[in-house]
């Protein structure tokens, strides 16, 4: 055998200059140069074995004899000459019968120490773990991976009850260790480290089983799941708030409690003030047609509800228009409301015909507040709308239809709600707006009138061409918790096509003997393929315990079908982000985050069960599924597995 | 040879000393004719819950108690001289268990309350195995004082259950539970992390052992040791070992969430030896009078110890009739032999749900 089968590493350590000066040798430095040796050419210095001590030729030597090749790797402790203290020699095999010097000591270990690998914790963390799986007798509990110091060599280390045993994978290879060596000890092995191979070969031998792009995978699923329990753990902190002591107590405002925190002032019901703030809208338009017919109007009474509801619009001049105002109470809600522009309305009229168009445009300003809920419209608040009208009604009455488009409807406020009786008053400050298109409502009426009977019939088609709200500002209480958020929900025709809503009523009475008979239908033209399109968006900064103050959720929402919807809520934090989508065609949730790792939950058809998959970047590496004790078991393709569950 | 001298031989070594404390009692009897015979035993006890509840969800009254057993077999076979062959089918199942880790189940089984800021140990060891198998008896009488019965089984063993559970926990306020536990178990089909597995099959082997000693005229003494040397080896069986722990939140110095998982670890695939433990039996025999017999018995598995106190009346119409009482399981068993067929049944409770201890035995014995 031919010194050509040493490996290009191992024959530079050989082809250092020849110095050759007497020196301590320990047994540690000649460890790591045999392990070395070892490591870097296994068919030649193969397998490894304990290194003996001899003496031979009057002097000692620590030496390793390999029964792969015949080879022998010496290193002499005291010679003098012809073998000196401190040098390496070889003999058999690849270098002959003769025993030949190959370098010295101090320029192997020099060279060992320049080729110490960078051992990373993911590499080692993926060698522990394919042993846990591997070697689960010997190595579980499964546990997690330590950084150890000890005199002077650090070690990524994991010990296992079950045997008794540690694996230590060296990071520095202070003698006599070998970086990215892996070494056992304890157990069957005893107190002393264990040289088994370097880190490198035994994850070169591992990824036939695991490739590292698999292992890689499954780390990422892990931390993925990992940062999942993480942000339901913050998100319920509330909860168990006294639990954590300290901590917990300084947690100024929860996730669950934000969401409620929005979600209470939008969904608080506002139906009484915002039906007042449209009574006066509407007797704003009354009294601006008043005045288009009367100039020099001081006060208009319009009236509602047959004469029941009266609100006066006082009505003054500046440069700009118009000034009304509303300061009264309607309905339960105190309103005092001004606004500041101008109306434009021609009407034509032919008989029992007429048609008429509206424009108007607003500057509003004012307040409107019962027991429940405040609104208050700040200064520089804008409201237009063109409102085009049409009636007709023949000459017998017993027909009459009319129509009104509100062809441009744009609304810009900025507004303060307050729900009052929530607990400490939140606040939502921002603008608050809505853009209508073509808005669309058609009235008809017919009468059949005969000696034994009258049918009435009646019927509102309504139809839209676009509807925006918006809602875009900061969440705030009297604690000074502050949430900024927006909000909007926006409904579309599908393009070429116009979606209406129909609505009949019809009643029938006979007079003798007399009886009364009514029904009603809604139906629209909505098919599978043609349906109007909603979409509610809402993003919060939210401030998430233990994670992050500078997290954003979003919520996004969309109707895809008659009956379905579907919806994602991504949550951005510490540089990361989730993303949660659902869909009830499908019946299934899928939540990904930054890494390409996508778990996939459906409920199972029969049991009702969650079940699913986990992948990364489409490798599948894991399975979800829920027990009948409700717990979510997360199981990997490295045999570990956890529950989703706190 | 004097008998003495085979007894005070055959205490050189530990399996010679097991052949001659041995007896008969399920062998086959001795005889130059073929013999068809069938034969059932069902033997089952539970301390801390009746039979009936131990099978039953754990449903009724709890007692303190930390163990409980049922060991189960049906035979068919022949018999001709000294050797008996039968096929076995066998069900076994041992628990072994802390007094408060079956009072928490019990409780949880049975939506009762569990004390609270009490730490309940958990601490369980269980071994269940189902087989079936051949089992070959061979019976030598070296003295006409007394016959020793081998009997060896090969067995399959299709269905395994076996690991435990060590930890504590307690319920701090109301279904807040703390604690950590780990459990590691093989199986066949997992029942508590519903993991879908190929079943694995086990081989393997029981000894039983059994001795008669007449040292007189006036005493018998049988022993019997079942299962005296058994194991079962599992190829590939699945196994799960997994962490609970309650402790799954915490904060680092920075106020990062660190969470951990309520339950965690690791499935796979291993070679199991699982072994049953060895169930003795000690039956003395003191003839008081022609056709009446004092018996003095105890059964032990584990760390149980049944002792048992009885009579045997001989009648004129051949039928031996035996009636039992043991002092620990307060059970009676009566039975009956009547020269082909054999019958004995146990009970501590006459409601058989309330019984903690069962015993049942039927043999028949066809001649050719």
């Amino acid at each position: 055998m031919k010194p050509q089968h040493l490996i290009p590493a191992l024959l530079l350590v050989f082809s250092f200059p020849f110095v050759s000066v007497a020196q301590t040798v320990s047994l540690a430095d000649a460890d790591r140069i045999f392990n070395f040796a070892e490591v870097s050419d296994p068919n030649l210095f193969g397998p490894p074995v304990q290194t003996q001590q001899a003496n031979v030729g009057e002097s000692d030597w620590f030496f390793r004899e390999y029964t792969n090749s015949g080879a022998i790797l010496a290193i002499n402790i005291n010679g003098y000459g012809p073998f000196y203290s401190g040098d390496v020699y070889g003999a058999g095999a690849a270098f002959g019968n003769q025993v030949q010097f190959l370098e010295t000591m101090p320029n192997v270990l020099a060279l060992i120490d320049s080729q110490s690998p960078v051992v990373t914790l993911e590499d080692a963390n993926a060698l522990l773990d394919f042993a846990e799986s591997a070697e689960p007798g010997l190595f579980s509990p499964p546990a997690q991976t330590q950084l150890v110091n000890e005199s002077g060599n650090s070690w990524y280390v994991r010990s296992y009850a079950s045997s008794g045993i540690s694996i230590k994978i060296n990071l520095n290879g202070t003698s006599p260790f070998m970086a990215g060596g892996v070494y056992v000890v304890g157990g069957s092995y005893g107190e002393q480290e264990v040289f088994i191979d370097s880190l490198e070969n035994l994850l070169t031998l591992v990824g036939g089983a695991s490739s590292t792009d698999t292992r890689s995978a499954i780390t990422k699923a892990k931390d993925f799941v990992s940062d999942l329990r993480d942000l339901t753990a913050s998100a319920q902190i509330a909860a168990f708030e006294d639990e954590l002591g300290a901590f917990g107590n300084s947690v100024t405002l929860a996730f669950e409690e934000q969401i409620n925190f929005v979600s209470g002032i939008v969904t608080n019901d506002v139906g009484e003030v915002m039906s007042a703030i449209a009574l006066a809208f509407d007797a704003f338009g009354a009294a601006l047609e008043a005045l288009e017919l009367n100039p020099g109007l001081t006060s208009f009474d319009a009236e509602y509800n047959f004469g029941l509801l009266v609100i006066t619009v006082m009505i003054a001049e500046n440069e700009n228009g118009p000034i009304l105002t509303v300061d009264q109470n309607i309905d339960g809600v105190a309103v005092a409301l001004s606004a500041n522009g101008n109306l434009s309305y021609e009407e034509t009229v032919e008989g029992l015909a007429g048609e008429s168009e509206t424009s108007i445009a607003l500057n509003i300003s004012g307040s409107a507040v019962n027991d429940e809920f405040s609104m208050v419209i700040q200064e520089g608040s804008e409201i237009s709308a063109t409102i085009s009208e049409s009636y007709s009604e023949s000459e017998s009455g017993l027909e009459a239809s009319d129509n009104a488009t509100l062809s441009d409807v744009v609304a810009d406020l900025s507004v303060s709600l307050t729900a009052l009786q929530a607990d400490n008053n939140p606040t939502f400050d921002g603008q608050f707006g809505f853009n209508i298109t073509d808005l669309v409502v058609d009235h008809s009426t017919t009468i059949e009138q005969s000696e034994t009977q009258s049918v009435q019939t009646f019927t509102e088609i309504l139809s839209v061409d676009a509807l925006e709200f918006q809602l875009a500002g900061a969440f705030s209480d009297d604690t000074e918790n502050s949430v900024g958020a927006s909000l909007t929900f926006a409904v579309d025709n599908p393009e070429g096509q116009n979606i209406l809503f129909e609505l009949t009523e019809s009643s029938t009475v006979t007079f003798n003997p007399y009886t009364f008979f009514s029904f009603s239908e809604t139906s629209s033209n909505e098919t599978a393929d043609s349906f109007l399109a909603v979409n509610v968006f809402l993003q919060i900064d939210v401030s998430l315990p233990g994670i992050d103050n500078t997290s954003l959720l979003t919520f996004d929402a969309n109707r895809t079908g008659l009956e379905d919807g579907a919806a994602t809520i991504t949550l951005e934090f510490d540089e990361k982000f989730l993303e949660f989508d659902a869909n009830t065609a499908s019946n299934a949730v899928t939540v990904s985050n930054q890494d390409d790792a996508v778990a996939q939950v459906s409920e199972h058809p029969l049991t009702g069960l969650l079940e699913g998959t986990i992948t990364v970047d489409g490798l599948e590496v894991g399975t979800i599924e829920e027990l009948s004790n409700g717990i979510l078991i997360v199981r990997y393709a490295d045999d570990t597995f956890e529950s989703f569950a706190l | 040879m004097p008998d003495a001298w085979r007894i005070q031989g055959a205490r050189g070594s530990l399996l010679t000393f097991a052949l001659v404390l041995s007896g008969g009692v399920f062998a086959a009897e001795s005889t130059p004719d073929w013999q068809l015979w069938t034969r059932s035993t069902s033997q089952s006890y539970a301390e801390p819950v009746s039979v009936y509840s131990a099978f039953h969800d754990l449903e009724g009254e709890f007692t303190r108690g930390d163990e409980a057993f049922t060991h189960n077999q049906i035979e068919v076979g022949a018999s001709r001289g000294q050797f008996s062959l039968a096929v076995i089918a066998r069900y076994d199942f041992n628990i072994k268990a802390h007094a408060d880790t079956i009072e928490l189940v019990h409780a949880d089984q049975n939506n009762l309350p569990v004390d609270l800021d009490r730490e309940y140990q958990l601490n369980a060891a269980f071994n269940q195995i189902t087989s079936m198998g051949v089992r070959l008896d061979y019976q030598y009488q070296p003295s006409e004082n007394f016959d020793l019965n081998v009997a060896v089984s090969l067995l399959q063993a299709n269905r395994h259950y076996f690991g435990n559970i060590e930890g504590s926990i307690a319920n701090t306020a109301d279904n807040i539970y703390k604690g950590e536990a780990t459990i590691d178990y093989s199986y066949s089909s997992d029942p508590l992390l519903n993991r879908r597995v190929t079943e694995p099959n086990g081989y393997g082997y029981a000894v039983d052992m059994s001795a008669r000693w007449r040292p007189s005229q006036h005493v018998r003494v049988v022993l019997t040791a079942h299962d005296w040397a058994h194991r079962i080896y599992w190829d590939n069986a699945p196994f799960t070992r997994a962490d609970i722990t309650s402790a799954t939140v915490t904060f680092d110095e920075n106020g990062y969430i660190e969470t951990v998982p309520l339950l965690s670890g690791i499935e796979g695939e291993h070679d199991l030896r699982q072994r049953l433990p060895a169930r003795t039996d000690l039956d003395i025999r003191l003839l008081l009078r022609p056709g009446l017999e004092l018996e003095l018995g105890a059964f032990n598995v584990d760390s149980i110890t049944l002792p048992r106190l009885g009579f045997r009346w001989n009648t004129d119409a051949g039928n031996e009739w035996f009636l039992n009482f043991s002092t620990e399981s307060e059970a009676f068993t009566l039975g009956l032999v009547r020269n082909r067929l054999s019958f004995h049944l146990g009970l501590d409770s006459l409601d058989y749900q309330e019984a903690h201890f069962f015993a049942f035995g039927f043999k028949y014995i066809h001649p050719l």
